[in-house]
């Protein structure tokens, strides 16, 4: 029995003396939506390329299924979809072709989910891939990934050319798919609402550090602002623990806190002499605040 | 001004490997220059630094010219393309007066290493000549591939002609050769300004057009794909629709060559001594050198396999090395074929086929191999391997094939030599493709740093 689908433990990665990823220890258990999010160049697609064993690890080890990353048997490989950032498709043939090749590199395929899916997305199969728009390749890229119905599917900023709607249809429908066979999701982004809106796990990832990794939720009850209003001038320092950004402003401040518990509110305003607001934020606002 | 400076520095140290080639030629140019008086070879120092210094940016630049051209956001800069055509043209001027002045150089160091009658105006407009078609060719080939084989199969076809025009000697006489080649150089830069400038849009090069990919022509019919796997894989790793359509391109030059040949042969007043000698020279490099374009596309469109395919990395690299040798043999040995024949029919003065075959041979070797290694982007060890490769196969082949040089043991040293060399490659690419990053092995594209605009 295997607790963890994916696991990664001090993953470290530098190229040409740039550290692209420090110190990544992360788990991932089966049935889960994991999100990652972080800026553009935070690191995001190079973590799922060394899970996925693209890359070697400069230090720390990844395993997939208990297997290590790099080395990883056709069994494993045979369980995983992926969707790169880039789509990698074969451009001078038509969808239906590419969808027969890669069948073809399957022992197990589904036809009909593939069929469905197309339908479902509109994606025109009878055409040369290099004349589909690029909305339409990344859908395609994401069939080709769907199509041997994997147990882990990474999925590397899926959604990023496509447009609100189709987004969001898209999304919810990766979500169903995984949801009825208890799949497990990994995918990045930097839209914050597709995050809000599919995943259950968040990792933010920023400067190569995971600076947050466990349950959305947790997360938004954890990252709080405060409002703060006395009658004289406040301190400029609050002496507020695990402050994320304060501004003091006479006898208003605001202060953004992370791992809050809710406690100290009372000492605080029996401190400042003052009355103190707690304010939850949207996953938004927190990823703004997290990388001011 | 600031986009003609601009480009011009481009041209010049566009892409790592090019800047690298440029420190090595200034160091044997600086050699060659320094031992003049104290060594023999320091002539064949002075001219192999002065190609490395100039040749990779001519190649390159071309490839660069059409990139930077390509985003469509030139169109919104204010004279963008002036500036661009501008730099362009300053840079082949200062690679033109480097090239001279060391001309020169040479001339006050070594003057028994030096031409009679030659005049540093002449070196000049010559260069500039040069650098002209080499230039405008590249930016041609990097977006139209076989345009390479038409190129040479034109000038093969068109030299003796124009040797024959009773104008040309007349006009030359009258005018000054030097003056007669500033007149085409310009003319040519005229007519290429002229499109340049009013062209709706410039094409990126072919390797970095998605829309375009590897073909232009779509298989449409389901029934073209053979889905066994390993098809599947042959056409990930190829990009292209069905191995047919390599063995189709294979044909299409073969065909085209050998029509061209044909009308040489038929015509016999049209040949001049040396025809059957160029002929093979062009088809033994393309041999020697194709392989390379072939493996190191292989190679970095493996990455596509990780995953799907379920094999490991030893498996992969002898997948795409099995691959790339039914290529080449797709290619190789037609155009073999054409050599015979070339070598029954058209005339030449070399005499040592065996050799010949066998070095092309050993360089294909070579440079399939150098493109099989080459995954970790242009460390000291490729660049190396390929400069040493393009020299020694260039020299080896080229010695024999015009000068005829006897070559006692060597004709059996070099070829063992080559192969070993191939040897040592293999085991360097395997050594490579065990840790293999495809992170940075991936199949190209143009960067946003490469898109951005110079202007």
């Amino acid at each position: 029995m295997i607790d963890s689908i994916v696991s990664a433990r001090q993953l470290g990665k530098t190229i040409k003396d740039r550290t692209i990823l420090r110190d990544i220890s992360v788990d991932v258990t089966p049935g889960n939506v994991v999100g990652v999010i972080g800026k553009n160049g935070a690191g995001k697609t190079t973590l799922l390329e060394i899970l996925l064993g693209f890359s070697p690890p400069t230090s720390g080890n990844s395993a997939l299924f208990g297997h290590d990353s790099f080395t990883l048997p056709a069994s494993v490989k045979a369980k995983i979809g992926f969707v790169p950032q880039q789509e990698e498709l074969v451009n001078p043939i038509t969808g239906t072709q590419l969808l027969l090749l890669t069948a073809s590199l399957h022992r197990h395929w589904n036809p009909s989910l593939t069929s469905t899916l197309s339908e479902a997305w509109e994606i025109p199969l009878t055409r040369p891939i290099q004349t589909l728009s690029a909305g339409e390749r990344q859908k395609l890229s994401t069939l080709l990934a769907l199509g041997h119905e994997p147990e882990l599917l990474v999925l590397d900023e899926p959604a990023a050319s496509l447009d609100p709607i189709a987004r969001r249809q898209f999304l919810q429908q990766i979500l169903e798919i995984a949801a009825a066979q208890t799949r497990t999701v990994l995918f990045s982004t930097h839209i914050v609402s597709d995050l809000e809106r599919v995943a259950n796990q968040i990792w933010i990832i920023r400067h190569g550090t995971l600076v947050w990794q466990g349950d959305l939720d947790a997360l938004k009850e954890s990252v709080v602002r405060l409002n703060i209003h006395a009658r004289q001038p406040l301190p400029a320092s609050l002496g507020v623990s695990n402050v994320l950004s304060c501004r003091v402003e006479g006898p208003h401040a605001t202060a953004v806190v992370s791992r809050w518990d809710g406690l100290p509110a009372r000492d605080l305003e029996q401190r400042l002499n003052a009355n103190v607001e707690v304010e939850n934020l949207s996953l938004e606002d927190i990823f703004v605040e997290l990388h001011s | 001004m600031r986009g003609i400076l601009r480009t011009a520095l481009l041209l010049c140290s566009w892409v790592p490997l090019q800047r690298r080639l440029l420190a090595i030629g200034l160091v044997l140019t600086a050699v060659g220059h320094l031992g003049q008086s104290k060594f023999t070879l320091s002539t064949l120092a002075l001219i192999s630094g002065l190609a490395l210094a100039v040749l990779p940016s001519l190649i390159v630049g071309g490839t660069m010219f059409r990139i930077i051209s390509a985003p469509r956001t030139m169109h919104l800069a204010p004279h963008a393309r002036l500036q661009m055509l501008l730099g362009v043209l300053l840079g082949l001027m200062i690679m033109a007066a480097f090239f001279t002045a060391n001309m020169e150089l040479l001339r006050l160091e070594n003057a028994a290493a030096w031409p009679a009658g030659m005049r540093l105006s002449r070196i000049f407009a010559a260069t500039m000549a040069v650098e002209t078609v080499l230039l405008f060719g590249m930016f041609f080939i990097s977006r139209y591939a076989l345009a390479v084989w038409f190129f040479i199969l034109i000038a093969q076809i068109s030299a003796p002609l124009l040797a024959r025009l009773p104008i040309g000697p007349a006009v030359a006489s009258r005018l000054g050769v030097v003056n007669v080649i500033v007149l085409l150089t310009a003319g040519v830069w005229a007519v290429f300004a002229a499109w340049y400038l009013r062209a709706r849009r410039i094409a990126p090069p072919m390797w970095a057009d998605a829309s375009a990919a590897s073909s232009r022509r779509p298989a449409t019919r389901e029934r073209s794909i053979h889905s066994s796997r390993k098809a599947a894989i042959a056409i990930h790793l190829l990009g292209l629709p069905s191995i047919g359509r390599l063995v189709w391109r294979g044909i299409f030059v073969f065909v085209v060559s050998l029509i061209v040949m044909l009308t040489t042969i038929l015509r016999p007043g049209a040949m001049m001594p040396n025809t059957g000698a160029s002929f093979l020279f062009v088809a033994f490099c393309l041999i020697a050198f194709l392989p390379i374009v072939i493996a190191a596309g292989v190679a970095h469109r493996s990455r596509l396999l990780w995953i799907r395919s379920g094999c490991t990395r030893k498996e992969l690299f002898q997948t795409c090395e099995r691959l790339i040798w039914s290529c080449f043999a797709t290619i190789g040995m037609p155009m073999l074929l054409l050599c015979l024949v070339a070598w029954v029919f058209l005339p030449h003065q070399a005499t040592d086929w065996p050799y010949l075959l066998a070095m092309t041979l050993a360089s294909a070797l070579c440079s399939l191999y150098l493109g099989l290694m080459n995954v970790a982007g242009w460390r000291l060890l490729d660049v190396t391997a390929a400069v040493l490769i393009v020299l020694l196969g260039l020299g080896v082949i080229v010695g024999p094939l015009f000068a005829n040089a006897p070559l006692g043991s060597a004709s059996i040293v070099i070829p063992v030599m080559g192969s070993l060399g191939a040897l040592s490659l293999r085991a360097i690419a395997q050594q490579r493709w065990r840790r293999i990053d495809w992170l940075i092995c991936k199949p190209p594209r143009l960067s946003s740093q490469a898109l951005r605009p110079v202007i």
